[in-house]
């Protein structure tokens, strides 16, 4: 049978059901319509006889006119509707009617009877009857409303439970119906797909035979269906195939040259294997998720690991990297993901003996067989590291060398001025003379003594990192001194501190050694003597500037300090190799070569730069940079006890419109000891200071007042009264008055709101400064 | 004539006993399935009447009594049911169903509201008006409020007492309906007839032991006696039906007019009965009373528009006790279902007739 033919015979099948159940529910629906019109009909008649038994009551209650009315209109309409609805009930039910119908008859002539014995009673002058009669009229009512009422119960309750069983029947046919049609339903199609699937089967399982490259089977099917047909075309196709399809020789020859290929192929990816294998280099690969894949000989000898330990685990798994540098090369992993070469960094590995070596890592984002993969190049620098270390401190120990050879000039001087003037009083003591000048000379001598002994002893101090917040500008002034020690005297020695200098993070003694290094290069640059310039200066470098010297983007606040020369300068060769330890151009036993690599080990120790300019003949500027450090510099740790709040006796002068912050000004200055004056403008300023005699020792007045400025004040009274500080307050910041000019860069300056501290603090400060 | 119960018997008490909860099943069970319809009809009806042209509009006057028992006229007048249904009303506010049913006689309201007592007493007088629809019910509208001091404290005590009644309202009907609750006859105390008004103020001066008086006079007799008062509770000796009524030819000439104004009544209760809260503000700014003497006196009525076969019992009852009482000349029970007039209701709301016609 064909397939179409089968479908045909089950929807067919499923039609003459739903035939049949449809039938079958129409049917009992048309039966089950005819009993609720039964059951209507009976509770309206049910009804209606309720309703005439409450009128019989009330009419009993009170034979009035209106009960009368209701019940004979009541009783009609009944014996209309019992007629009318006979015609429904079918012949089990007659008998039942009949007996309503006789017995309501029988009902309506005892009630009549009742009316008209109620009719003789109540008509006036009415005859008196027989005791006990209406009793006994009133007994009989009773027993035929009963016998009326019952049969009506009955057909109520007959019609009732036969809709009720017509209910359940059609129900449980209905359900029976529709469970044979889904059974039908079901088993004529497993049969169908069942009849189709198996020669199907058959077909696929030649095709892919056909697929497979033989064109020799035959799928060939009995079947007479649509399958068998299909099988048929097909082997007919195979066979037309057969025939255009180029001879079985031709294709081994096409594949004996494929396999020639594929092994050229292993031949070659052999040699490159070799070569991972044995380079001196340690080789790795990982996969973007951080999984070894592979990795060469030299790796397995830096790190102490056979490979196959370690190939297929995770970076973190690989225990080579201690937790803290985990993070290094996960960043750098990262980073390498996104397609960047990194390196060279350093980083520090665990060898499986437990020695900790450090390692330049290069990593490289490379493809591989489709796949992308991250190549890491690893150097083991641990023996380079530790030589540099040596070289820093032997480094340390040249410039110490240099400066002990000034001190001990330095010191032969302060020996030969305190051994001269020790003669000098002794012979004047021979005279009878004292011999003040002397010892006076000889005290100064001293002092100049231990300072230097200090500043060495500062300097050699040991080079352990200690990173603080400080400001080079004091680096720088502290070191002034010693430089005039290190450097000769036709060298003039320039500084051009930013007087707004931010600060950084660093360790001051590495600072300092960073400053002394440069000097000395400087010195040793201008033989024929010249200009050393050291600045400072914040800069911001940005992007732009980072992109053109190459390196890695970290753009930001700086600060710079440069050391400037005017000596014999570089060519470009010399400045490529400046900062390689070792590297010098001076005779042996004046050059190490190991300044500059000392300051660059230091910058980087800092996250700061440094950058050579140089012309030769003309001079060279060298110019470190170091990260603007965010926290406010920790003036009370390094000041110590100055810090603590002190008065004085000293007058004060307070100029300030706001009545407010000048009382507190003054409240503040007077608890601490100061006499004060004070005005609330410049004009009364004036006035009041041309009238006071005394000295007025500081000026603390507001930048900007209504009339006369804080600054015309200043000038006024600096040439009023001599010597006398000025400290200015503002609520703008110390640098928006200046950019606007209004007041000189590098003034006294106190921003508001201040606390007490903080203005007897600055206040103390000023008056503590030197003469200008 | 007789007025001992016709089935004494168990088996007779048992028959009309069944005979009547079956009559309630069938009307509950008739209301349950129609319920749900009639709400959506009743929606749509309203919605569709309210765009209704301007030709079919009808003008009535309802001459209305303010009192609770008139709320969901009021309730329909504010909310725009009357208009949805096309009528434009004339509301005429009157001080009582008496009031409002004379107005309604001298032409000057088409329609008007009233109790059972004018209803009664009217129908002793004329037979040109019928009644087409009750709308609200309550138990609770006539009290009797008595003093403690005066040594009551049960119904039995009011025996020998003065007792404060408005004579031939319901004031007066509830008090003798009182009493034979508690097996006392008229004779056995002493009526003092006087004003409704008055009732709270001589009950306190001690005129009076007692009072039958009608909300919300009631709350002011309590509020003036304080601790002293006894209030019996109204129990269900006589439920106060307020009533619509109109004239016989008002009903034949336009029934269409008394259709509408149904509908609008009924939709209205169903507001009622939906929106408790909001009928309550809309009552207390109609009788500019406070909301929360509202909410008090609320569930003492019950609102629904019906005709009850209990009606004509009651209405009889009334007229019975009137004739006792020479309050009407006549001896003669008029017969009342030649005052009640169907045909609107059953064209509105057929389930809710209980009367057996
Ligand atoms: N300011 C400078 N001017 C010219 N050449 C300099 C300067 N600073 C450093 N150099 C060159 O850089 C080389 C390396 O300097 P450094 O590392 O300090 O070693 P050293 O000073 O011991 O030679 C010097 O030998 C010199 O050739
Ligand atoms: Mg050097």
């Amino acid at each position: 049978m064909k397939i179409r033919t089968r479908l045909h015979v089950n929807v067919f099948l499923c039609f003459i059901i739903t035939v049949l159940v449809g039938s079958f529910v129409f049917a009992a629906v048309r039966e089950m319509n005819v009993q609720t019109e039964k059951a209507v009909a009976a509770s309206k008649i049910s009804r209606e006889m309720a309703e005439l038994n409450i009128v019989t009551h009330e009419y009993l209650l009170h034979p009035e006119e209106r009960p009368l009315m209701q019940w004979n209109r009541k009783y009609k309409s009944l014996t209309r509707h019992l007629t009318e609805e006979a015609k429904i009930f079918g012949p089990s039910e007659k008998d039942l009617v009949d007996k309503i119908f006789l017995n309501l008859k029988r009902f309506n002539a005892a009630f009549s009877n009742l009316v008209s014995t109620f009719k003789i009673v109540e008509a006036p002058g009415g005859r008196t009857i027989p005791p006990g009669l209406i009793d006994t009229l009133m007994g009989e009512l009773l027993v035929k409303s009963h016998a009326t009422v019952s049969p009506i119960f009955l057909l109520e309750r007959k019609i009732q439970a036969k809709s009720i069983a017509l209910q359940t029947k059609v129900s449980r046919i209905t359900a029976i119906f529709f469970l044979v049609l889904i059974a039908l339903i079901t088993g004529v199609s497993l049969w169908i797909s069942r009849s189709i699937r198996i020669p199907l089967a058959k077909l696929q399982r030649g095709i892919q035979i056909i697929g497979g490259g033989n064109l020799d089977h035959k799928v060939w099917t009995h079947e007479r269906d649509e399958i068998g047909e299909l099988s048929r075309a097909f082997d007919n196709m195979t066979d037309n195939l057969k025939k255009t399809t180029a001879s079985i020789s031709d294709l081994n020859r096409e594949i004996e040259k494929r396999k020639r290929a594929q092994e050229k192929l292993k031949e070659s990816e052999e040699r490159f294997r070799l070569l991972f294998e044995h380079a001196p280099e340690a080789f790795s690969i990982f996969d973007l998720k951080s999984t070894l894949l592979d990795a060469n000989r030299a790796a397995e000898r830096l790190g102490g690991y056979e490979k196959k330990e370690l190939i297929g685990k995770r970076l973190e798994d690989l225990g080579l990297l201690p937790s803290d540098e985990l993070e290094k090369a996960a960043a750098l992993l990262k980073r390498n993901k996104e397609g960047e070469t990194t390196g060279p960094d350093e980083i520090i590995l665990e060898r499986k003996d437990g020695e900790k070596i450090v390692t330049e890592i290069v990593s490289i984002p490379l493809k591989i067989a489709g796949q992308d993969v991250v190549l890491v190049i690893l150097r083991d620098i641990t023996e380079r590291k530790v030589m540099e270390e040596q070289l820093r401190q032997a480094q340390k120990m040249e410039a110490i060398g240099v400066l002990a050879g000034g001190v001990a000039h330095d010191f032969n001087n302060l020996l030969t001025t305190i051994m001269g003037n020790a003669e000098l009083g002794l012979m004047g003591l021979d005279r009878g003379r004292l011999p003040l000048e002397e010892l006076q000379e000889i005290k100064k001598a001293g002092e100049r003594a231990s300072g230097l002994t200090r500043q060495l002893l500062a300097f050699s101090r040991k080079q352990i990192m200690e990173p603080e917040v400080l400001n080079l500008n004091e680096v720088v002034r502290n070191l002034e001194k010693m430089l005039g020690r290190l450097i000769r005297e036709d060298i003039k020695v320039l500084t051009t501190l930013a007087p707004d200098l931010a600060n950084v993070h660093a360790d001051p003694g590495q600072m300092e050694q960073v400053i002394m290094n440069l000097a000395v290069n400087a010195r040793d640059a201008m033989p024929q003597g010249g200009k050393l310039t050291i600045e400072t200066a914040n800069v911001e470098l940005d992007e732009q500037y980072f992109r053109s010297h190459g390196v890695e983007n970290n753009h930001g606040a700086y600060v710079m300090l440069a050391v400037s020369d005017t000596g014999v300068g570089m060519n470009k060769e010399t400045q490529y190799h400046i900062f390689e330890p070792f590297f010098t151009t001076k005779a042996k036993g004046v050059g190490t070569g190991l300044g500059l690599a000392t300051v660059y080990g230091i910058v980087k120790q800092n996250k700061g730069y440094v950058w050579v300019y140089s012309e030769p003949g003309k001079g060279t500027t060298l110019k470190v940079y170091l990260p603007a450090a965010s926290e406010e510099k920790e003036r009370v740790s390094k000041k110590g006890k100055v810090s603590e709040i002190s008065g004085g006796t000293e007058t004060v002068l307070v100029v300030e419109d706001n009545d407010a912050v000048r009382e507190t000004a003054v409240k503040t200055l007077e608890k601490y000891g100061y006499s004060i004056l004070e005005a609330s403008s410049g004009e009364e300023a004036a006035e009041l200071s041309k009238g006071f005699e005394g000295p007025i020792h500081l000026l603390l007045t507001d930048v900007i007042l209504t009339g006369m400025s804080g600054k015309d004040l200043a000038e006024i009274l600096a040439s009023a009264k001599p010597g006398i500080r000025v400290l200015y307050m503002s609520g703008y910041t110390e640098n928006a008055i200046a950019k606007n000019g209004v007041l000189d860069p590098g003034v006294n300056f106190l921003s508001k709101p201040f606390t007490p501290e903080s203005l007897l603090l600055k206040v103390r400060d000023v008056l503590d400064q030197p003469v200008p | 004539m007789s007025q001992k119960g016709f089935f004494e018997g168990r088996k007779g008490e048992m028959v009309l006993c069944n005979a009547w909860s079956r009559l309630r099943r069938f009307c509950q069970v008739k209301q349950v399935k129609k319920l749900s319809t009639s709400l959506v009809v009743v929606l749509v009806v309203a919605s569709c009447q309210g765009s209704q042209d301007p030709k079919n509009r009808e003008k009535a006057t309802l001459g209305v009594s303010k009192s609770f028992l008139s709320i969901p006229a009021f309730v329909a007048k504010s909310t725009g049911y009357f208009s949805r249904e096309g009528i434009d009303l004339t509301v005429k506010e009157c001080s009582s169903g008496k009031t409002a049913t004379d107005a309604l006689f001298r032409g000057e309201a088409d329609i008007s509201t009233v109790a059972d007592m004018p209803v009664v007493l009217e129908s002793f007088k004329r037979k040109d008006f019928c009644i087409f629809g009750t709308f609200c019910r309550s138990y609770r509208m006539v009290k009797l409020i008595a003093r403690k001091d005066s040594g009551i404290r049960t119904g039995a005590d009011l025996k020998g007492k003065k007792v404060g009644v408005n004579f031939g309202t319901s004031s007066h009907f509830f008090l003798g309906a009182f009493l034979m609750h508690h097996m006392l006859s008229v004779s056995d105390i002493k009526m003092v007839n006087m004003r409704t008004v008055d009732m709270p103020v001589a009950l306190r001066n001690n005129q009076v032991d007692a009072i039958s008086v009608w909300q919300p006079y009631d709350k002011k007799a309590l509020r003036l006696l304080g601790d002293n008062a006894v209030e019996f509770p109204a129990g269900e000796i006589y439920c106060t039906t307020f009533n619509l009524v109109t004239t016989k030819s008002f009903a034949k000439e336009h029934p269409e007019v008394l259709g509408k104004f149904l509908r609008a009544i009924n939709n209205a209760v169903t507001f009622i009965q939906k929106n408790r809260e909001i009928s309550q503000d809309i009552t207390a700014k109609t009788f500019k009373l406070d909301i929360d003497s509202v909410r008090a006196a609320w569930d003492d009525f019950v609102f629904g528009l019906s005709l009850d076969q209990a009606l004509l019992v009651s209405w009889e009852e009334i007229a019975r006790w009137s004739i006792q009482n020479n309050f009407v000349p006549k001896r003669k029970i008029p017969n009342y279902l030649n005052y009640i007039c169907l045909g609107p209701l059953e064209a509105v709301k057929p389930e809710s007739i209980s009367i057996i016609h």
